[in-house]
């Protein structure tokens, strides 16, 4: 077991009560949590990755507690060696891509230079074939090749696990099928443990080995 | 009318040198005093958040009279800070172009945190949360994403400040005086002029001023028209 959830968290907008109960244990390493949009799938995938503090409950990752209420462990996000590719990219506008992939991997308090060329960087640049594009702005690119940057800026991290936040929401029809397997196979050649979250069946097909569905901030069985 | 004597030409100069270092130091406190504020009421909530944002933004709306007074109280010889000064390390701030700094840095305080508040409000707080799980520290996350993402709006307000602050003058008449050379900035300089009768003096000063104000706001719309056509190619 690579991941092990049970956290209780409520939310409360406007006057609503949302009630998120997740208790989950991960055994494959390609895992897809599966549920209509508001099912508690995101507030989950933050959650561990420490974007999100619960209200009660425990997370561990391998041998470590990132959060457990009981007692008082929480990890913030930079320590919990967590890749997070999400829904949108989040790639940050003012930076090239090449930049935006040497982010986690520069230290200090400024961005890596546009013509710095950094060894990791340069191999993830390589294998997702963006590379001929690595001086580009995000908002010059296509969909495929943003969602690549961002897989490409958490792999170089070395995180201990890869979350997936409808990764494949953003993109066109036609464009996905295509980019689950390039996704699927430069993570089964990384062979890190990967949480996947979607809606969409044809995602839970080519990555669920495990999948949990959620409802109502519940786990379903 | 009264000529320019060599003597009055040479004061008008040190106006506006005098004016030029006091808005730019009240600019420089600016920068890091109005930038912290304006990043802490944007990204961070506590209680009598919205007051302080309130407080402020006082200076705006203040008279500059009641601004100086308040001064006078703060940093005068008996007020809390004017005493410690003065006990301590023998200062006293009154009647000192620093004091004019003070006064100046406090009237443009709200065109500096306004923007600044406002402009890191509008910097995506998802893409703060993605660097922080790319591992970076919170002071990364703020000079890496966060400040070059909010930049331009900042760099309108300072612009803006630095011309409120070369304007000021009712709270720097009441803390810093009008000493000729020492304290008396250009929009004081103009003040005495006309009361005196000086009128080529005044209309050189007057002119001077007005040329520094449209350079000024001529940079801040460049800045602010370049950040609107950068949206528009993003969207």
């Amino acid at each position: 077991m690579w991941l092990e959830v049970d956290i209780e968290h409520r939310l409360t907008a406007a006057g609503q009560v949302f009630d998120l109960h997740a208790a989950l244990q991960f055994t494959q390493r390609k895992v897809v949590l599966f549920g209509p949009s508001g099912a508690g799938k995101s507030l989950t995938l933050k959650a561990i990755a420490g974007l999100l503090k619960p209200t009660r409950g425990h997370i561990r990752l391998l041998d470590r507690t990132l959060f457990s209420s009981e007692s008082g462990v929480h990890l913030p996000p930079q320590q919990r060696r967590i890749g997070y590719v999400f829904q949108d990219y989040a790639l940050f506008p003012h930076l090239t891509l090449r930049q935006n992939v040497a982010f986690g991997v520069t230290r200090g308090w400024r961005n890596a230079k546009r013509g710095d060329r950094l060894e990791g960087v340069e191999k993830w640049l390589q294998a997702l074939r963006i590379d001929h594009v690595a001086d580009a702005l995000p908002h010059q690119l296509s969909g495929g090749q943003r969602q690549r940057t961002a897989l490409a800026r958490a792999l170089v991290t070395e995180p201990q696990a890869l979350l997936l936040d409808e990764p494949f929401a953003a993109l066109d029809h036609h464009l996905r099928a295509h980019l689950r397997s390039t996704l699927d196979q430069v993570l089964d050649e990384a062979g890190i443990p990967l949480l996947l979250i979607t809606h969409d069946p044809e995602d839970v097909e080519v990555f669920g080995q495990q999948v949990v569905r959620m409802a109502d901030g519940h786990v379903v069985p | 009318m009264a000529s320019a004597d060599p003597e009055g030409t040479r004061l008008d100069w040190s106006a506006l040198t005098l004016s030029l270092k006091v808005a730019g130091w009240a600019t420089a406190i600016n920068l890091v005093l109005g930038v912290s504020l304006g990043a802490l009421l944007a990204r961070h909530r506590f209680p009598g958040r919205e007051l302080l944002d309130s407080l402020l933004t006082l200076p705006m709306v203040l008279p500059p009279t009641v601004l100086g007074y308040y001064l006078l109280v703060v940093i005068g010889r008996n007020g809390p800070l004017g005493a410690w000064l003065q006990s301590s390390f023998g200062i006293n701030l009154v009647f000192t172009w620093q004091a004019a700094v003070i006064a100046a840095a406090i009237a443009s305080l709200p065109l500096v945190f306004k923007p600044a508040r406002a402009a890191f409000e509008g910097v995506d707080s998802q893409l703060e949360q993605a660097a922080r799980t790319l591992g970076v520290t919170e002071m990364a996350v703020f000079f890496r994403v966060s400040l070059p993402l909010a930049w331009r709006g900042i760099l309108a307000g300072l612009l803006l400040a630095f011309a409120r602050a070369m304007g000021e003058f009712g709270a720097t008449m009441m803390v810093a005086g009008s000493i000729p050379g020492r304290t008396q900035t250009l929009s004081i300089a103009i003040y005495e002029a006309v009361q005196a009768g000086q009128d080529d003096k005044a209309n050189m000063l007057v002119v001077l001023t007005s040329v520094v104000c449209i350079v000024v706001l001529l940079v801040a719309a460049r800045l602010v028209g370049h950040r609107q056509r950068e949206l528009r190619d993003v969207a």
